[in-house]
């Protein structure tokens, strides 16, 4: 078939035809780079990201982040208060590199308590790249630090009551805590879109039984399930299988809900005429499901994820500060705020609680951009 | 309709609540006594992260006290937004009045409603100057509150009236003709059908007297019996109370139909107003011209090409900066590309055009129209390709499909554990035969069943009982049972087009792998061979084959749609079914696509069922019809005796509902009257006896059968006394309203 034999009615598409003034066609924003704009204009969101990407950044390189290793007790330097840096000299004066004062431990001559005193005197040079423990990373091995003190010792954070640098046991902690949620719902996402997906399309008798069962699931409480669940692991299991099973557990109770979002997204999709048309074309279930639901229920699916990564930050948490999560020797955040259990320590040692602030502000940054996620993709947002 | 009991409105307080304060009150000395509303020089654009966009464009506008103005337009021209300027409906941000003034005649004084900023004084406005009904009475009803109560809210909200305000709602609800005021009173939106509903919406609108009433699509989302009942109510009531309205619609016939004057608007310009008589009779602006032209008629040869306007209506985006209609204009002329002025070519009837200036253009066309006493100038549109006349009836064809007995039941469960209380009879009982290169319409109001049977010819769902036949190119198969591999090769030979060319394509795949998608899962051809025949099946629908690599939404409705015609046809079918296939697009384009679909039909030799509830359309596309309503066939029959003589009422009264936009027809008064009833408790006997004008004792007792009409076999119809009635229907009276319009221009 020719075009001249259509001509009398074929759109007039190119350029110079439209527009005798020489204008250009504007192609109307996909829908990606709509989405893109929306999410830019969310500071909070943006910035949100950032801090996370820069934060799984440095949690990713521990060994290189953190002055010192998890391990490693300072007996001079038990329950040591933060050391900050200093810029401004008593006398006024500028100081560059910054410098941390040492500290002179004294005891109480009553209660026998350790009180550390800034040593004004001995000041210790702060310097980038410095030189210290060697370990070994991605197969290299160096003896390079981001940061520290190449004589003496500098605890950004103070120690705890073994003395250990708190700094480093928390940049340690976050890798595991914050993989945790990253790993678990990358697992329940996959339970969930899968799950999901079939119950909503299938429907029927599938998508009963699959409902009830969720709903079963959902109706345990969820700390005595996680407790009875971790109370089945080895104990002579290595610390780290441990942590990967603590990841399946946790998402094994989180899929459930995002099997219902993805399910519910489903039953609307299923009857749009696309999908009603590549049945006709002769798509089967799989084909239909692959090529044409997921990548609908996709972006849903990516915000209910972003916003449950929190939650199973926060159970990890939960778990190891119980003493049934992760185990020492590794450090997460939960184990570290074991130690901040009683009030006695905080009195004492009120810097222990640190490892809270840094859960509360990763709980908080991954929420603003599940939100941040979802107005960008709401397609009736006005912006 | 027959008169309604006016209610004494003497009694009702005039005074207002609360007094408008905040108000910028100054009459303006332009404003005539008789208007009541004048819309000057108003722009409107809306800012989002894409950009801003100019929605309302240097509108003028004026409604008299007591006149029924039309503004028509297709989608996205800004008639919305307009309307919703005036009681300032607009979100602010993203709206921005740019400039302009809507001067608003209250019943104390004039105000501009752009300079109001008091949020108290623009709802006093809001229902006791100016009063809307939507497109969606659901959506615009209070779900959880009874129709009374929301009646008597808006009584005690707007005037002070305590008691008794109950009375007052029942009256208002009589005077919409709402059957049973009393105890529609009690009932909740869910409970009412849409028509009733829209008729609520309408009472509810009308209980404080507006001097004004704006309805937005008030009949876009009913049947068109019931669209010709609203019409008329709004008829009615504008004359009794004597109030103005504004209504808004893309349905030129609508407008032909309701509205004293009309003003046209293309993407956010005003192109002409006038008399609803210099609109239809003297249409001068060229889209006008080509928007009149391009719908079909009830008076259209059959099957022709219908005149169209090419190419689609641009985003407002990249709206054209001069003359907004220039890229589209078969007139257009160099001085186009700036912004025409206003010209008034009679009294009261005024285009936005270049052709009427005076001195303007090369040949200086505009002015010589003038100078020789015309009003318009006639443009020429392209018109298609002539089609040649079949030479073999379609009848005498080999059979395409074949459907006996055809039933669909949809079970009804209820309670905890699902127990099956009663069925849907979405179809029940439908025979028809459909040969090799004919088209057969199935006309009907919504929930008739139609698309229920497009459904069931696919084997999309399974029917209840009865037969479909297919010819598989060998032999008529079986093809209701089945098996769904067994069925992979049928429905090979089978295409579809849908409604909505929105939702019918992925918004996540290219063209390409949209109209590939059949040919991959059919293993038909891969790789430069899939490339190669997705680019021969676009430009078979008018597309460029190097624009497969884009995604749908690069491409406007009526584009879309053709790649969805493009689906349809990979896998080469010899049937193609289209449910609605251009029910979702603009007028301008509609008839792109319906030439399209009667182009490649011709060509492929495709036997088509042609699902619509535009009989105008059905009319013009089909050789057969066949008309339904509940679940059955009333009538079917060729095309022309359909039209002509309609055997059964129903038939008769869809003709008479269709809204002709001529305003000079006017239609027989047999308007089906009621609801279409519940279809999971159809009535006894003939199904349409609770509507029928000509209705009988044995109408309610006896179900009425299939047969001939006046021993015509090719034409059957259902009604006790089809041979009896003598029923009006469409006559091809081209050469009587030839007459007519000469007769009117001398």
């Amino acid at each position: 078939m020719t075009q001249d034999s259509l001509g009398a009615y074929l759109p007039r598409t190119s350029t110079e035809a439209l527009h005798p003034s020489g204008a250009v066609e504007v192609q109307p924003l996909s829908f990606r780079h709509l989405i893109l704009l929306r999410f830019l204009k969310n500071r909070l969101a943006v910035i949100s990201l950032l801090t996370l990407l820069l934060s799984y950044g440095l949690t990713l390189v521990a060994e290189f982040t953190s002055p010192y290793s998890t391990q490693i007790r300072f007996l001079d330097y038990v329950g040591a208060p933060p050391q900050l840096p200093v810029v401004w000299g008593d006398s006024g004066t500028f100081i560059w590199p910054p410098v941390v004062y040492g500290l002179k431990q004294e005891r109480d001559p009553e209660t026998f308590v350790r009180i550390y005193t800034l040593d004004r005197e001995s000041r210790l040079p702060l310097g980038l790249l410095t030189r210290g423990e060697s370990y070994q990373i991605l197969g290299f091995e160096s003896n390079r630090h981001l940061f520290g003190v190449e004589e003496g010792t500098f605890f950004l954070l103070g120690t705890d009551t073994q003395g250990r640098d708190l700094f480093s046991r928390i940049v340690f902690g976050g890798r595991i805590s914050t993989t945790v949620g990253l790993l678990g719902v990358l697992i329940s996402l996959v339970i969930g879109m899968t799950v999901g997906l079939l119950s909503g399309y299938l429907g029927g008798a599938v998508d009963h039984v699959i409902q009830r069962s969720i709903e079963v699931l959902l109706s345990f409480p969820s700390i005595p399930l996680w407790l009875a669940l971790a109370a089945t692991l080895p104990n002579d299991w290595s610390p780290l299988r441990t942590f990967f099973l603590i990841t399946i557990i946790l998402s094994f109770i989180n899929w459930g809900h995002l099997a219902r979002i993805v399910r519910g997204m489903t039953l609307a999709l299923k009857n749009e005429e696309y999908v009603i048309s590549a049945r006709l074309s002769g798509g089967n279930v799989w084909w239909v499901l692959w090529r044409h639901l997921l990548a609908a229920n996709f972006s849903y699916a990516i915000v209910a994820a972003t916003l449950s990564i929190p939650g199973m930050i926060l159970a990890e948490t939960a778990l190891s500060f119980l003493g049934l999560g992760i185990q020492p020797p590794i450090v997460s955040w939960g184990t570290l705020l074991q130690d901040a259990q009683q009030v006695s320590v905080i009195s004492q040692y009120p810097w222990l609680i640190m490892p809270a602030g840094f859960l509360v502000v990763t709980v908080l940054a991954f929420n603003f951009i599940g939100d941040g996620l979802r107005d960008a993709f709401d397609p009736h947002a006005q912006l | 309709m027959p008169s309604i009991p006016m209610p004494n409105f003497e009694f009702w307080p005039q005074r207002e609540k609360s007094a408008l304060s905040g108000g910028v009150a100054i009459g303006p000395a332009e404003m005539a006594d008789d208007q009541l509303l004048s819309i000057q020089d108003l722009s409107i654009s809306f800012t989002s992260v894409a950009g801003t966009v100019r929605a309302v464009n240097e509108v003028d506008l004026q409604v008299k006290q007591g006149e029924i103005m039309g503004l028509v337009g297709e989608s996205g021209c800004g008639k919305s937004v307009t309307a919703r300027s005036i009681v300032g409906l607009n979100p602010s941000p993203p709206a921005i009045v740019e400039r302009g003034r809507i001067w608003l005649r209250t019943h104390n004084d004039i105000v501009d409603i752009v300079q109001i900023r008091n949020p108290k004084a623009l709802r006093a406005l809001r229902g006791r100057t100016v009063a809307m009904v939507f497109q969606e009475p659901m959506r615009s009803l209070h779900p959880m509150m009874s129709i009374g109560r929301q009646i008597v809210e808006a009584i005690s909200s707007h005037l002070d009236m305590e008691l008794p305000a109950r009375d007052r709602a029942i009256e208002m609800l009589e005077l919409v003709g709402m059957p049973h005021p009393g105890q529609v009173y009690e009932r909740f939106p869910h409970e009412l059908s849409g028509g009733m509903r829209q008729r609520a919406m309408i009472a509810l609108a009308l209980i404080s007297r507006p001097r004004l009433l704006i309805a937005d699509e008030p009949t876009t989302a009913l049947d068109v019996t019931i669209q010709a009942q609203i019409l008329q109510l709004i008829r009615d009531l504008q004359r009794q109370l004597g109030m103005a309205v504004l209504l808004i619609t893309h349905n030129m016939g609508v407008i032909a139909k309701t509205a004293d004057r009309v003003t046209v608007m293309y993407l956010g310009t005003v192109v002409e107003s006038g008399t609803v008589t210099d609109i239809f009779k003297r249409a001068s602006h060229p889209y006008t011209q080509g928007l009149l032209a391009s719908m079909p008629t009830l008076t259209s040869q059959l099957k022709t090409p219908l005149t169209s306007l090419p190419g689609t209506v641009p985003e407002l985006a990249s709206a054209p900066t001069g003359c907004v209609f220039v890229d589209r204009c078969p007139a257009v002329m160099d001085v186009c590309v700036e912004r025409p002025p206003t010209v008034e070519v009679e009294s009261g009837h005024s285009v936005r055009c270049w052709l009427y200036q005076p001195g303007t253009g090369p040949d200086h066309r505009g002015a010589i129209g003038f100078a020789d006493g015309h009003v318009r100038a006639p443009i020429v549109w392209h018109e298609g390709n002539p089609a040649p006349v079949p030479k073999v009836a379609p009848a005498q064809r080999p059979v395409q499909i074949q459907v006996e007995d055809l039933t669909l039941h949809y079970p009804i469960y209820k309670g905890l554990i699902r127990r099956r209380v009663g069925s849907v009879h979405a179809v029940d009982g439908v025979n028809f035969t459909i040969h090799a290169g004919e088209t057969l319409g199935l006309a009907g109001e919504s929930g008739c069943g139609k698309t229920s049977v497009g459904r069931l010819l696919t084997r999309l769902v399974a029917p209840t009982a009865g037969r479909v036949l297919f010819q598989d190119g060998h032999e008529l198969l079986e093809i209701s049972q089945l098996s769904p591999r067994a069925l992979k090769p049928i429905r090979k030979a089978m295409g579809m087009v849908f409604q909505d060319p929105y939702s019918s394509l992925n918004p996540r795949l290219s063209v390409k792998d949209i109209v590939g998608e059949p040919l991959i899962l059919h293993q038909v051809c891969e790789g430069k061979d899939l490339q190669d025949r997705v680019g021969e099946l676009l430009e078979m629908v008018g597309l460029r084959p190097e624009h497969q690599s884009r995604f749908p939404h690069a491409f406007s409705g009526g584009q879309r749609q053709r790649i969805a015609i493009a689906r349809a046809l990979a896998l080469n079918p010899t049937f193609l079914i289209g449910d609605e296939p251009v029910s979702a697009l603009d007028v301008s384009v509609q008839s792109q696509i319906l030439n399209l679909l009667m182009d490649l039909q011709r060509r492929l030799q495709l036997s088509m069922l042609f699902i619509t509830h535009d009989l105008a359309v059905v009319r013009h596309v089909s050789d057969r019809v066949a008309v339904m309503y509940l679940g059955k066939f009333v009538e079917i029959g060729p095309t022309v005796q359909l039209c002509a003589q309609p055997a059964h009422p129903y038939t008769e009264g869809l003709w008479a509902s269709i809204p002709i936009p001529d305003p000079e027809i006017v239609t027989p008064s047999s308007i089906p009257q009621g609801d279409l009833p519940d279809p999971a408790r159809p009535p006894t006997g003939c199904r349409f006896h609770t509507r029928c004008p000509y209705r009988q004792e044995l109408c309610a007792q006896e179900e009425p059968v299939l047969r001939p009409v006046r021993g015509n076999p090719a034409h059957l119809s259902a009604c006790h006394f089809q041979d009896e009635l003598s029923l009006a229907g469409v006559t091809d009276h081209d050469t009587d309203r030839k007459h007519h319009v000469e007769s009117t221009v001398t």
